[in-house]
């Protein structure tokens, strides 16, 4: 699947816009951040009108953008705001053809299985002890233990994976 | 790389900001790439391993310096279909460019140039199939039986050979090397093309008389010096190419060439037809090439070596430096003992062509 350059970019810029409407009424500091951010996207799909081969960095700094708008949210908005413009980037690359479709659909059963692990993961004593060390030295231990145990997860997966493919050949 | 230090960089900020926004996104994003680069590692390998290389032709031809074609396609069991870079295996023989294939994509048209004369094998082909973010890379050695390439010499002389056959160049001596000497005047045979009929001869007698001639006339025999010196490339250009080019020349107008090939050691009669000269230069190369297989110019990644038998080696091995394994004055002599009174003789030498 590939479409055109432009075609994918505004998609994703449309996308973009309307999660920045929806979302300008939590904003808990200044109703600046997101104004700005929406001149910087309608601004942009101006420019990847007349110029769609600056798609790549229209897209990157709407990126940054879009994360500095999350970054300013409140914690309660963080889940479904982090989700939907995970979607939107995995979107546009899949719609630039830098992604896959089908290997990206096969690697569901991994991102599972990778759950799966963490979950079993969660349960074990080293996490807890973890969890109440972290927890006195004044970080999120909740945030850390999360991404602790998915990169350790994702470790245990692809040293199978790797194992797999070494055995095969 | 940069990809990975960015979502990990997001991750840690909002770890060390306490914000579960960034978090979140950039551990969501590194999940997915993971396991979507995981996948594709998976894919693409059991793709390379269940993949073969075919080539449409059995065998192709080409004269020195021109090119040909060559149609070969890459299919795999797995029906997935990757975008890959095929470079060919085969020796500096001739030269073929790095190729975009599809696998299981159907045919690519390779051009193949003829840059030194000899008959080569392309036993396969090195794939990469690198996915669209640049993250990774897998290479895939594909073997299968072989495409024979001959690359001939070039038919019309060329001013440079004309020194190495001072001597033989005149029309007279030409058409005499090509018909063969006359022996005798005999009775016409009527079943021999009329054109042997010597007219003059025949109005004397008041009978049809033809002229009976040798098999191979005034064709001279020749010495060739087959050590290493002659194979390696100076300015990409090679002796023995020189030298068979010269035996070109002679094979065109005699049908079997004495030729003697001598190196240190070693003195060896072949009789050479214009049809076998690039098999000269490979049995040359491959006697050279497998005695001395450890010092040869593979140009294949290391940790593929050894995938390949000795034979495989030897088609794609190259000849890097000199074995001093030039022929003396003593293999020369053998060889000239050998021809015995032979009248013309030709010797192909580096102290001669150097």
């Amino acid at each position: 699947m590939k479409l055109g350059n432009y075609v994918a970019y505004i998609s994703v810029s449309i996308t973009w816009l309307i999660m920045e409407l929806s979302v300008a009424q939590y904003m808990q500091y200044s109703g600046a951040i997101i104004f700005f951010a929406i001149l910087i996207n309608v601004a942009s799909m101006v420019i990847a009108s007349y110029r769609p081969a600056y798609h790549t960095y229209l897209f990157t700094v709407n990126t940054a953008v879009m994360i500095y708008v999350g970054y300013t949210l409140p914690s309660n908005l963080a889940t479904a705001y982090s989700m939907a413009l995970s979607i939107t980037i995995i979107m546009y690359l899949l719609l630039n053809g830098l992604l896959k479709p089908l290997i990206l659909l096969i690697s569901v059963p991994i991102i599972y299985v990778s759950y799966i692990v963490e979950k079993a993961l969660l349960r074990t004593p080293i996490i807890t002890v973890l969890s109440a060390l972290i927890g006195t030295a004044g970080i999120n231990s909740h945030l850390f233990i999360l991404v602790l145990s998915w990169y350790l997860s994702l470790f245990i997966v692809l040293i199978i994976i790797v194992l797999l493919v070494l055995l095969i050949k | 790389m940069v990809l990975y230090i960015l979502l990990s960089g997001i991750t840690y900020l909002g770890l060390l900001t306490n914000n579960p926004f960034t978090t979140y996104l950039g551990l969501t994003l590194f999940v997915t790439f993971t396991s979507y680069i995981l996948t594709w590692y998976l894919l693409v390998n059991l793709t390379l391993l269940n993949s073969q290389i075919i080539f449409e032709d059995g065998t192709i031809e080409v004269v020195i310096g021109n090119q040909a074609q060559l149609s070969v396609r890459v299919v795999s069991s797995i029906p997935l279909r990757f975008a890959s870079t095929l470079s060919l295996l085969h020796p500096p023989h001739v030269i073929t460019g790095v190729e975009r294939v599809v696998i299981n994509g159907g045919n690519k048209i390779v051009n193949i140039t003829g840059r030194w004369v000899g008959e080569v094998y392309i036993i396969g082909g090195l794939i990469e199939v690198a996915d669209e973010m640049g993250l990774l890379r897998v290479q895939g050695l594909l073997i299968n039986e072989g495409i024979h390439v001959i690359i001939r010499p070039a038919r019309s002389r060329k001013e440079g050979v004309k020194r190495g056959l001072s001597g033989y160049g005149e029309i007279g001596m030409f058409v005499e090397g090509m018909l063969g000497d006359l022996k005798a005047l005999v009775e016409y045979d009527y079943e021999r093309p009329a054109s042997s009929i010597h007219w003059l001869t025949s109005a004397r007698v008041g009978d049809l008389i033809m002229v009976s001639r040798g098999e191979h006339g005034s064709c001279p025999a020749i010495i060739m010096d087959s050590s290493s010196s002659v194979l390696i490339p100076r300015d990409g250009k090679r002796l023995i190419d020189e030298f068979l080019q010269a035996i070109s020349d002679v094979a065109q107008r005699c049908p079997e060439v004495n030729v003697i090939l001598v190196s240190r050691g070693y003195v060896e009669q072949r009789v050479i037809t214009w049809n076998s000269i690039p098999s000269l230069e490979r049995y040359v190369r491959i006697r050279i090439v497998k005695n001395h297989l450890d010092s040869a110019a593979i140009d294949i990644p290391q940790y593929f070596i050894r995938y390949l038998g000795i034979n495989e080696l030897a088609e794609v091995a190259y000849i890097k430096e000199e074995l001093n394994d030039e022929a003396t004055d003593a293999e020369i002599e053998k060889a000239h003992s050998i021809i015995g009174g032979r009248k013309h003789v030709l010797l192909l030498h580096p102290r001669v062509y150097g």
